[in-house]
């Protein structure tokens, strides 16, 4: 692969100074392999909750993938997902926009993509494809200006934090405590619209 | 029923100066306090480096001032083809009303609550328990301060008052849990213990930060995710959204939002934002199934028209507060009230009408640094100036509409700065209109010694009568100790005395050739 | 300079009653710089102390007559940041509308000491040698109303002083006007920050412009015996001057 952008550079370090894990930009192939990696890792057996409706998730297969380690998956179409996604471990989802001044990923609710993955497990994993990697929060309003908005645009930073305690930071205090980020760049020219469908 | 009642002050004392001194006298505050330095020069770098930002966003927010019903009836349109429900009230007591009355229709028991001013100001939390309806704080420091029945001492940090040993004190109290002091440990405890009421709640309470007129999108910012949780996980959300929080347009929101968060926090972005474009929709499984927008005016509109109308440009950052030398010395709870800081001694007489906090103006010594942090360019200082003319007398404040300038041929109604010829002359339009009364013996003392001073015979006689006074009561001292009147000065102050001879007699004394110089 | 600068010095009634060497070590550094300087005796004081006190009609009078003393003069230099800001920030807004231009007018022309040297005639070196290690404290109004910052310190620095500048200078001393009586209870500790603050710099002076918040400064270290002397950079430049003065005439 060529040197990425420099914008998903500038991405990966505000990524890092917001305390998330980061990969990437890897290969749509390197990139399942490594979200499933993490995902097992920070799930150590419990469940993990996946949308049905998301664009990332989808074009890294990442219900078979995950599916085939022995995962225990969970699905907002499932009957009693309202009550079992408090115990779920892991989140994964991907975002329609990444800004790459702040270390800030934004993601959509839809039909199948609840706004509650990303927030209620203590671990979120976010798949970040590099075409919508931005500069600044300004360009990534603007794309969002160019449509009808959705439901829900839901911007996070990294980790759930706080310094209410004597003006010094902790992490996990309502949101996830981990956030891992893994970029990559969809291989075949991915005309699927930004936001999940 | 009254906040007052019900709250435990921290700092006891009838009015401002008997508060701030208990509060300085407080070593537990003052080091607690300390911390607050860390954002002492934020909003300057901020200003310093994004000078452009902070032009722009006083233009948006003045922009809407100029308009404000009109962005009211546009925003109320956009919201309700949403299937948002929007609520007008006019006063707290209305607001109160019409959210009780929600939660009631739509059987709430429990209501989870993200930090909002607005929230306090038209003091929610007691009306939900007088209906027997249960409300809890989710922002840490807003559910310490909650549990701790006390007032939120700063908007963006409320617990700054407190140190780790007194919140972890707090906390132990109430929960009958043993919880270690340390700040990870206190974390994870209450991660754990609002999770469930998260869960558990029925209905979502949050402000807004802003709301766009033209997408009819919430706007909202924490660092811990509790405000989306609020507005993701209960059935029915309501959102109180003062007037002045509208903005123009959501591509507005790029330059407003990255100013308050920078100002208020000095982060590039707050952890979370949430932007909420009308309620759940066909298909989700998730977000409140009812979304409701209550937007209070609680005196707001009132101040249209009148030099207080640059009040409501405020974005709620807190940066005021953290370079006001007064509030760096005695945290939030020496006011009082729900506003603290210097954007609070302007607010706190104004959307009540003159009734609270009319000592609040004269706790400022003017040093105008609050001005000069301000995002949106608010001249604070010169309100509270302002304010200290207008709230003589017991009339009460009262909106004066007069009419605004039209904008300029297809430019924005941009109010002119201050000493750049601000258009309401300070003596001639006051904003009280006080019941006809004689002016106090105050006034008359003042009007007297501008009129002697104003004659050159009158300074001159009247300054050498009282400089022979006083080297009469204390010959060759040229300072004082003890001099009467003024013990606020000597409690703790020498007071320097007039000079033997004035500047002008040893000018009159050089010009005779008396003296070389 | 071909002619000499005419200057009508505004002494300010704090200067006039209280601490009339500031007034003669004004006179003397503008004289140094060059300038012919007059005093207008019709001058009394700026209204400051009233519009803070929320009475901005007796203000107003006092407006009117600075303007009426001061309005012929080609250049009015106050040793005060404060009464210059006040003429600045809040004449055309107190008078009666048909006196705002004026009012604008004689702002315009109005400066503060060291405003009026540095950024308006151009000059650091009056030829004033100081022999200290200074601390600014950079009072208010001239700050944040005029700008007055980097003025004093060019004036000290060309003197010869060592500047050593010291944690919030520019945080305020905690006068405020009637701020200083009513709240002494915060009046106090501010002073004792900032007193506290210049004493970490080991200096020998502490200098600003404005000689309220000099005598508020001087009357707690009188009472803590903490920090160095407050003394208006006026004074302190004009001792280094080296004008000899006739044997009995006070400084």
């Amino acid at each position: 692969m060529t040197a990425p952008p420099p914008s998903v550079e500038r991405l990966r370090e505000a990524l890092i100074v917001n305390r998330c894990g980061v990969d990437g930009p890897l290969t749509s192939d390197a990139a399942a392999t490594r979200v499933a990696e993490v995902a097992m890792s920070r799930a150590a057996g419990g469940p993990i909750a996946l949308p049905t409706r998301d664009a990332g998730v989808a074009a890294l297969e990442l219900d078979s993938r995950l599916g085939a380690l022995g995962a225990h998956l969970l699905h907002p179409d499932d009957p009693d997902w309202h009550d079992r996604l408090p115990g779920a471990a892991v989140g994964v989802t991907s975002c329609a926009v990444a800004v790459a001044a702040t270390g800030t990923l934004a993601m959509v609710a839809g039909p199948g993509c609840p706004r509650a993955t990303s927030l209620v497990p203590a671990a979120h994993i976010c798949i970040v494809r590099v075409a919508d990697v931005v500069d600044e929060l300004a360009d990534a309003i603007a794309r969002f200006a160019a449509g009808p908005l959705p439901s829900a645009v839901s911007w996070v930073g990294g980790p759930s934090r706080t310094s209410d305690l004597e003006m010094r930071t902790t992490f996990g205090v309502h949101g996830p405590k981990t956030v891992d980020v893994v970029i990559f760049s969809a291989d075949s020219a991915d005309s699927a619209g930004t936001l999940a469908e | 029923m009254s906040v007052r009642e019900r709250d435990n002050i921290v700092t006891p004392g009838r009015n401002f100066e008997e508060r701030a001194r208990h509060a300085v006298a407080d070593p537990e505050l003052q080091r607690a306090l300390g911390n607050l330095g860390q954002r002492l020069f934020t909003a300057r770098d901020v200003a310093h480096d994004h000078g452009d930002l902070k032009d722009r966003a006083a233009a948006i927010r003045r922009e809407v001032l100029a308009d404000l019903d009109s962005w009211l009836r546009r925003v109320t349109s956009t919201l309700e083809s949403l299937g948002v429900i929007v609520h007008h009230a006019a006063t707290a007591h209305d607001a109160r009303r019409i959210i009780v009355g929600i939660a009631h229709a739509e059987g709430v028991r429990t209501v989870v609550k993200s930090k909002s001013m607005a929230s306090e100001e038209i003091e929610l939390n007691q009306a939900f328990e007088s209906a027997g309806i249960r409300s809890v704080e989710t922002d840490l420091g807003e559910y310490i301060v909650q549990v701790a029945a006390e007032r939120p001492s700063h908007m963006i940090t409320p617990a700054i008052h407190k140190t780790l040993g007194q919140i972890r004190d707090v906390l132990v109290k109430v929960s009958g849990d043993a919880i270690e002091e340390d700040r990870e440990a206190i974390t994870q405890w209450a991660r754990k213990r609002l999770r469930d009421e998260f869960i558990a709640g029925d209905m979502g309470v949050t402000g807004a930060n802003f709301v766009a007129a033209d997408t009819g999108t919430i706007v909202l910012v924490t660092n811990e995710g509790n405000g989306r949780l609020c507005t993701t996980l209960p059935r029915v959300h309501v959102a109180v959204v003062p007037i002045e929080k509208i903005v123009p347009r959501f591509t507005d929101v790029a330059t407003l939002l990255p100013l308050l968060t920078m100002t208020a926090t000095g982060q590039r972005l707050t952890n979370y934002l949430s932007m909420i474009t009308g309620p759940r929709r066909e298909g989700e499984v998730d977000g409140p199934e009812s979304l409701h927008v209550v937007l209070l005016d609680n005196n707001r509109r009132a101040l249209l028209g009148t030099p207080y109308e640059e009040m409501l440009a405020c974005i709620r950052c807190g940066a005021c507060l953290n370079v006001c030398p007064v509030y760096r010395r005695v945290s939030g709870h020496a006011y009082d009230a729900v506003y603290s800081g210097p954007m609070g001694k302007v607010l706190t007489p104004l959307l009540s009408r003159g009734s609270n906090g009319r000592d609040l103006p004269g706790a400022s010594t003017l040093c105008g640094a609050c001005t000069e942090a301000c995002p949106v360019e608010i001249p604070l200082a010169d309100l509270l100036v302002r304010l200290r003319a207008d709230l003589r007398g017991t009339g009460a404040l009262v909106g004066a509409r007069g009419s605004a300038p039209p904008p300029p041929e297809g430019g924005v109604a941009r109010r002119e700065r201050p000493g750049e010829g601000y258009p309401w002359p300070l003596a001639r339009a006051p904003v009280v209109t006080p019941p006809p009364r004689p002016p106090s013996v105050r006034s008359i003392m003042f009007a007297v010694w501008a009129r002697v001073w104003a004659a050159p015979s009158g300074y001159r006689i009247s300054t050498a009568a009282a400089r022979v006074a006083v080297r009469t009561l204390a010959p060759g001292r040229r300072w004082s100790t003890t001099m009467p009147g003024v013990t606020g000065w000597t409690r703790s102050r020498d007071l320097p005395l007039p000079a033997p001879r004035s500047f002008r007699d040893r000018w009159a004394a050089r010009e005779r050739g008396d003296e070389r110089w | 300079m071909s002619e000499a600068a005419r200057v009508s010095l505004f002494a300010t009634c704090v200067v006039d009653q209280v601490m009339p060497e500031t007034g003669v070590a004004t006179v003397r550094l503008l004289e140094a710089a060059g300038c012919t300087v007059d005093f207008p005796a019709a001058q009394s004081c700026c209204g400051q102390p009233a519009l803070s006190a929320g009475e901005p009609e007796a203000a107003a009078v006092l407006a009117r007559h600075f303007l009426d003393t001061f309005e012929g003069s080609d250049a009015i230099v106050a040793p005060s940041g404060s009464c210059a800001a006040m003429v600045h920030h809040w004449y055309d807004r107190l008078v009666d509308p048909f006196d705002r231009e004026r009012a604008r007018a004689v702002a315009g022309k109005t400066y503060e000491l060291a405003q009026y040297l540095v950024d308006v005639l151009g000059c650091t070196d009056l030829g004033a040698r100081v022999d200290a290690a200074v601390t600014v404290h950079d009072a208010c109004h001239g700050l944040r109303n005029l700008g007055v910052k980097a003025a004093p310190r060019l004036l000290l620095e060309a003197s010869g002083a060592t500047i050593v500048e010291m944690v919030e200078p520019e945080t305020c001393c905690g006068f405020g006007g009637t701020f200083a009586v009513e709240h002494g209870a915060v009046s106090a500790p501010l002073a004792d920050d900032k007193l506290t603050h210049a004493a970490e710099t080991g200096v020998d002076y502490l200098v600003s412009s404005d000689g309220a918040c000099l005598a508020h400064l001087e009357g707690r270290r009188r009472r803590t015996h903490t920090g160095p002397e407050p003394v208006h950079y006026a004074v302190l430049l004009a001792r280094g001057l080296p004008v000899p003065l006739p044997a009995g005439t006070a400084p």
